[in-house]
């Protein structure tokens, strides 16, 4: 976990340095009722946090900034950390706050917000404890897996931000995409191996299993997890012995590693990779980072999307 | 050889520390004006002023800029004493805690007690492993480079340099393998950040560069006395084997503390003994204190830089002092080689 987090980090590093941060906050002029504030949330860090204000919030993650802005509170944002790109128009002109791995207190507290939002893959704990001591109340969210991880994880940030009613309604169109899109699996009859490779940096190639955001979806999706075979918990470098014997039918990954590598013909030179069946058969499954990765508001389109891909059969009359 | 008086040296480093705290408190991602922030400092003293300023610039500066001026203080103050006093007592231009491999070991120390007796010893746990690891490494690679009564230049740096690649791939590894938020980054143990400054944290690092920077100058007419050989300075009464464990005990406790609190930042012991040699001679009476000093106000400036020069991100500390250390280190060489034919 923490050596993806490292890439992670210094990808993105290198590409953002051109980023300012703005010093002078503008205005607030949004102003959606938040009748559920003040609101005490306590934390998996067993940390209580009272949040008064929703009118300029930070996010650490980039799901939880895809939440908010479909909650229609993309106005308040005052603040995203760089894995924030949906919607991409609304997110490109938010200031950066740096990455979830690697946060330092002055640009966040620069923002001047009334809540932070992140979750337990913040780092380090001194910032989060300095940030509080300036008297910003930072929420850190459970790491919620599963299919039914969008719609509670849409509940809690809206009752967070003290619009619960808002949430609830979001959440259950949420989740009954998620069942409509699942529902289908039922007349699958085939079970392709799968196996979730995300490429972090040209030379650090991870394959994504329990113990991630894919935890339990590739079950639900009617597909076979080569992760546990291969013996993966968590995120694991990708060796070459390891994915071949593994041998998926099918690879999953995410675009921006995937168009790095130059596209199909690049990915399939990553060594392992090519002597797979997925190869031989040219079935890689390419989806956009926050699409694939978020497990936000889009999860039953990604889901519909997944099972078609993997079920050819379920598109016949 | 021309020397600049004590009393203009010493003045001009306060000056120079104390301008250097004023850049740390006055710049960074949030903007407060200097007239701001004595407001601030004044009213945490008592003090009302006509001043005004928002709470968080209130909270940024008393709880997130002044402990790290504070904590680069003590470091870089911790760095600059150790670096002239094991320079000192190993009779050896290169003795950089970092070059001579204490400061990795004290970065395994830390990882090590951090995870053992993290729950025992609670916050002091990081500071115990990191002055236990540094020791280690130390007597170590003092032991391999002793030869007939002194160090050799060379064999120092080597064994150092090997010392250094075992300890510091250990930290790294457990830092890997453990994946505990208590533990920092690979980065942060091997080039440092002072990001993670909080009051806790000066005070559990405070008292330990405290008592080197306090009794390190006790030790300065023994170590000039060694500088003519350790022959020498025992016939002239030294106890020299007391006097090489009471100062690297002391120096390397500064140096643990250190890095168990912001990881391990190299160069500063090199650079800036060696600046305060240039202008004001060998002697450590002046060097000792005056390395304390100069190595205060290089860390907070330097950690201006790295914090301000990449926003919203921070450049890790160590970069910065090789940036700046490396070449002075080439230079060293190269001047030694001149005048001494180098140190084969």
């Amino acid at each position: 976990m923490l050596v993806f987090a490292g890439f992670l980090a210094t990808t993105l590093v290198a590409s953002a340095c051109g980023n300012d941060v703005d010093s002078e906050p503008a205005p607030v002029t949004a102003a959606i009722a938040t009748p559920g504030l003040p609101y005490v949330y306590t934390g998996p860090d067993g940390f209580s946090s009272t949040v008064e204000s929703a009118a300029r919030i930070v996010t650490l993650s980039g799901d939880f900034s895809e939440i908010i802005s479909s909650l229609g509170l993309g106005e308040n944002l005052v603040g995203v950390d760089l894995s924030s790109v949906f919607p991409a128009e609304e997110m490109r002109s938010k200031p950066k706050v740096g990455v979830e791995f690697r946060l330092f207190a002055e640009p966040i507290l620069a923002l001047d917000p009334t809540v932070v939002i992140g979750d337990v893959d913040a780092r380090p704990p001194e910032v989060i404890e300095q940030v509080r001591a300036a008297g910003v109340p930072v929420v850190i969210m459970p790491r919620l897996v599963g299919v039914d991880a969008p719609a509670e994880k849409i509940r809690l940030v809206a009752q967070i931000l003290g619009i619960g009613t808002v949430g609830d309604s979001l959440a259950a169109s949420v989740q009954a995409e998620v069942d409509a899109a699942l529902a289908r699996v039922a007349d699958a009859v085939s079970r392709p191996r799968v196996a979730v490779v995300y490429i972090a940096t040209q030379d650090q190639v991870l394959l994504l299993s329990d113990n991630t955001v894919f935890e339990g979806l590739l079950a639900a999706v009617g597909a076979e997890d080569v992760g546990p075979r291969a013996g993966v918990d968590g995120f694991v470098p990708l060796t070459a012995e390891a994915i071949v014997a593994a041998a998926p039918e099918v690879i999953i990954t995410a675009r921006r590693g995937f168009d790095d590598r130059g596209g199909l013909e690049g990915f399939l030179e990553i060594p392992g990779i090519a002597q797979t069946p997925a190869a031989a058969t040219g079935r890689v499954l390419v989806y956009d980072d926050s699409f694939l990765l978020s497990l936000g508001p889009r999860s039953g389109s990604l889901l519909d999307l997944i099972i078609s891909d993997l079920h050819p059969e379920l598109a016949l009359p | 050889m021309w020397r600049i008086p004590v009393v203009v040296l010493f003045g001009g480093l306060v000056l120079g520390l104390i301008g250097t705290m004023g850049l740390g408190l006055g710049m960074g991602a949030v903007e407060i004006s200097p007239a701001q922030v004595l407001a601030i400092l004044l009213d945490h003293l008592g003090f009302d002023t006509a001043t005004e300023f928002s709470s968080t610039q209130d909270a940024v500066l008393w709880s997130i800029r002044l402990p790290r001026v504070m904590l680069g203080i003590a470091v870089g103050g911790a760095l600059g004493v150790a670096g002239a006093a094991f320079q000192g007592i190993f009779r050896n231009p290169l003795a950089d805690p970092h070059l001579i491999g204490i400061s990795s070991g004290a970065a395994l120390g830390t990882v090590v007690s951090i995870l053992v007796f993290g729950g025992v010893l609670g916050s002091f746990a990081g500071p115990v492993g990191g002055i236990a690891g540094g020791l280690g490494a130390g007597v170590t690679v003092y032991m391999l480079a002793r030869h007939e009564g002194r160090t050799e230049v060379v064999t120092l740096v080597l064994a150092g340099l090997a010392v250094a690649a075992i300890t510091g791939a250990g930290a790294s590894f457990l830092s890997v393998a453990a994946d505990d938020a208590r533990l920092g980054s690979v980065l942060f143990y091997s080039l440092g950040s002072l990001a993670v400054a909080t009051w806790d944290l000066l005070w559990v690092t405070l008292p330990f560069v405290a008592v080197a920077v306090v009794f390190l100058p006790v030790a300065a007419r023994r170590l000039d006395l060694l500088l003519l050989g350790e022959r020498e300075a025992a016939h002239l009464g030294v106890d020299v084997e007391r006097t090489r464990m009471v100062v690297v005990g002391l120096a390397t406790t500064a140096v643990g503390a250190s890095v168990a609190a912001v990881g391990a930042i190299g160069f500063v012991g090199l650079l800036v003994p060696h600046g305060v040699r240039l202008v004001a001679g060998p002697g450590h009476r002046v060097l000792l204190p005056a390395s304390a000093i100069g190595g205060a106000a290089l860390l907070v400036l330097t950690d201006v830089v790295a914090r301000t020069v990449a926003l919203p991100f921070e450049v890790p500390i160590g970069l910065l002092t090789a940036i700046i250390g490396g070449p002075v280190f080439l230079l060293l060489l190269g001047r030694t080689r001149r005048e001494h034919g180098g140190w084969g």
